[in-house]
């Protein structure tokens, strides 16, 4: 029954998606990857809804549920009218070239699909049976601050009562990130109060939808911006990457803000390559963005990241005019959430544990310690050469002997995707580097979790830059000895 | 003559591959063959800890056992938490499952109510300036504090 309280926020992403990609959003690849963004968009937008219901009207009750089912029914039958309108109409504002045409290579798609489903039995038996409740983090933050908006009554905000960030003392981790954005909070108290109970299998299925959500959103973008195969290919990687299920299963925020930010990257992406949809794409972008704002603090570096890299970064490279509207669709798309998370960090999050005014002092002086940078670098290459098992080397030598992939268009951007992956890194390198928690548990505790958050977008732009699994013409045809190497 | 064999060889590998994988980049079969036996491995793993090991959260315990108790704290009163469970993340357990009521670790500062979770220590524990309100049978006990 509980699934049934996710409906509202799918529709309205989705309708969302299909009215501004009316072209190709039902379409093969395009419709997996429309209910994926979807269902992410539907999820931000509607644990915003919920916290400025609360903390506006108070309780959200019969009449919440009213306005959310309306807002659904309402903007689905605009979606339907402007896809039922585009696709009558004479208008192709979709190319024609996109991988949506391309042949699957069979058991590829089978294997896909059956370790997908096998993954899937993981998940639901170490969520459902096993691990209930997440790990640690989410009962001392995501949950608990919840559970506190749930139960709270007329004292919810206690949610973000932290006596840690008051006091600036960190002797104790009690009151743990209470001024973390909400989407997942937000999300998990909205299944709740609809639901009436605060079950388990509430944030049980908004961790699924998250990490199902980005295996199938890989696998769409890279279907529509190569070929169907490249996606199969990148999800069975994805796959083999086990710490991103087992993170999913614990129900972390980090998993959530990878969603987030690989769906940026690949709308970005799909903006370069298909310049005819770019203003939609940005449009999109601007939600996914301030989604990973809404979700962790580091998704508010990444939204900070995207403007330096994407817009700022652009100035003087770009027609300034055609920038500026790129600019003005990012900032429409960004307006709901972002204006939501303004509302909550001003009026009711508490100061941050690791950037605040009583420890500025102790921050200068980290940040001139030369051997805090000697310690961060090395133990981030470290952990990034140990990250599950070595993955790295594998994703080494596959692009030894694949090679790089030549053909596609729109690639001549993919610097500026790396660069905004890479600039995470440093902004993580940073954040390690005026940490007031012991240097090494702070590390060691967090670094797999950061390198999870951009892990699938790291896969996504891998299998976009090389050559697919398909043996070209030009290669040596099977069983074929040929007549030079003898 | 080494070259030749290598190329030999190379042939013949790439004609058994592609008996198996007919178009397909050798390449692919680094990621495909991982694949194919980390992720049913992966799912065997967690068959074996939920059914062999019956592995289970230790949330779900917590809920049930401090159910009771929840009903009978007013809510968002603080109260004093003491327990003999010598574990760091005890503490978070508990005040998840007690929200609304707002719990204090250790007996300072006193409140009017104190919970207590003995699961290893036989008896009734007694706490000065507090008395027994109610004993759940499960370890955990309601205490409050005695009229002066």
């Amino acid at each position: 029954m509980e699934i049934l309280a996710f409906i509202p926020p799918i529709l309205i992403g989705s309708a969302i998606v299909v009215m501004i990609f009316p072209k190709f959003s039902l379409k093969g690849a395009g419709a997996v990857f429309t209910v994926c963004l979807g269902s992410g968009i539907g999820l931000g937008l509607t644990s915003s809804t919920i916290f400025l219901w609360l903390a506006w009207f108070g309780r959200p009750g019969a009449a919440y549920r009213v306005f959310e089912v309306g807002s659904a029914i309402l903007l689905t039958t605009i979606a339907f009218y402007r896809f039922h309108d585009d696709t009558s109409g004479s208008q192709d504002e979709w190319p024609a070239d996109c991988g949506t045409n391309d042949v699957p290579i069979k058991w590829l798609k089978r294997l896909c699909i059956i370790l997908l489903l096998i993954s899937a039995g993981s998940f639901g038996l170490k969520t459902f049976i096993e691990g209930s409740y997440g790990t640690i983090d989410t009962r001392i933050t995501w949950n608990y601050r919840a559970r506190w908006l749930f139960r709270g009554g007329d004292q919810w905000e206690h949610a973000f009562y932290s006596p840690v960030a008051r006091d600036a003392e960190y002797e104790d981790d009690k009151g743990h990130a209470a001024d973390y954005p909400l989407l997942v909070t937000g999300s998990v108290y909205r299944g709740w109060e609809i639901m009436g109970n605060d079950h388990f299998s509430i944030p049980i299925i908004i961790a699924g939808v998250f990490t199902f959500g980005t295996y199938l959103l890989l696998y769409a973008s890279l279907a529509l911006l190569r070929n169907q195969n490249q996606g199969y290919l990148a999800v069975l990687f994805m796959l083999v990457s086990t710490q991103f299920l087992h993170l999913g299963t614990d129900q972390y925020g980090d998993v959530p803000l990878a969603f987030f930010i690989l769906s940026t990257v690949a709308l970005f992406a799909l903006k370069d390559r298909f310049p005819a949809i770019s203003l939609q794409a940005i449009v999109l972008t601007g939600f996914t963005a301030s989604c990973a704002a809404w979700t962790k603090n580091e998704g508010l570096m990444f939204l900070v990241l995207v403007i330096l890299v994407h817009f700022i970064g652009q100035i003087g490279k770009n027609d300034g005019s055609n920038l500026l509207k790129e600019f003005f669709c990012f900032l429409m798309g960004m307006l709901p959430v972002m204006g939501t998370l303004l509302y909550f960090k001003l009026k009711f999050a508490p100061r941050n544990d690791m950037v605040n005014i009583p420890t500025l002092k102790q921050t200068a002086f980290h940040l001139l310690d030369l051997d805090r940078y000697l310690i961060v670098i090395t133990e981030i290459f470290k952990k990034v050469y140990q990250f599950n098992d070595g993955i790295v080397i594998l994703l080494a030598v596959y692009f030894l002997i694949s090679g790089l992939d030549r053909s596609g268009k729109g690639k001549k951007h993919i610097l500026s995707h790396v660069m905004l992956l890479f600039l995470m890194m440093c902004g993580y390198l940073f954040a390690y580097m005026i940490t007031p928690y012991d240097l090494r548990w702070h590390i060691g505790s967090s670094i797999r979790r950061l390198f999870i958050q951009l892990w699938p977008a790291w896969v996504f732009l891998f299998f976009y830059c090389v050559r697919g699994p398909e043996q070209s013409a030009a290669e040596d045809q099977p069983g074929k000895l040929s007549p030079e190497g003898l | 003559m080494v070259t030749e064999k290598i190329e030999i060889f190379k042939s013949d590998y790439k004609a058994r591959i592609n008996r198996y994988f007919p178009a397909v980049r050798g390449a692919v079969l680094l990621i495909v063959v991982p694949a194919f036996f980390i992720v049913p491995y992966y799912f065997l793993t967690v068959v074996k800890e939920v059914i062999v090991d019956k592995k289970r959260d230790p949330g779900v315990s917590y809920e049930e056992r401090f159910a009771a108790v929840r009903q009978d704290l007013p809510a968002h009163a603080p109260f004093n938490y003491v327990s003999d469970y010598n574990d760091h993340i005890d503490f978070f357990y508990v005040r998840y499952a007690l929200i609304p009521a707002r719990l204090v670790q250790g007996m300072e500062p006193s409140h009017d109510l104190l919970v207590v979770q003995y699961l290893n220590t036989p008896g009734i524990p007694s706490f000065k300036g507090y008395e027994l309100l109610k004993n759940y049978g499960n370890g955990v006990m309601l205490f409050k504090r005695s009229a002066k």
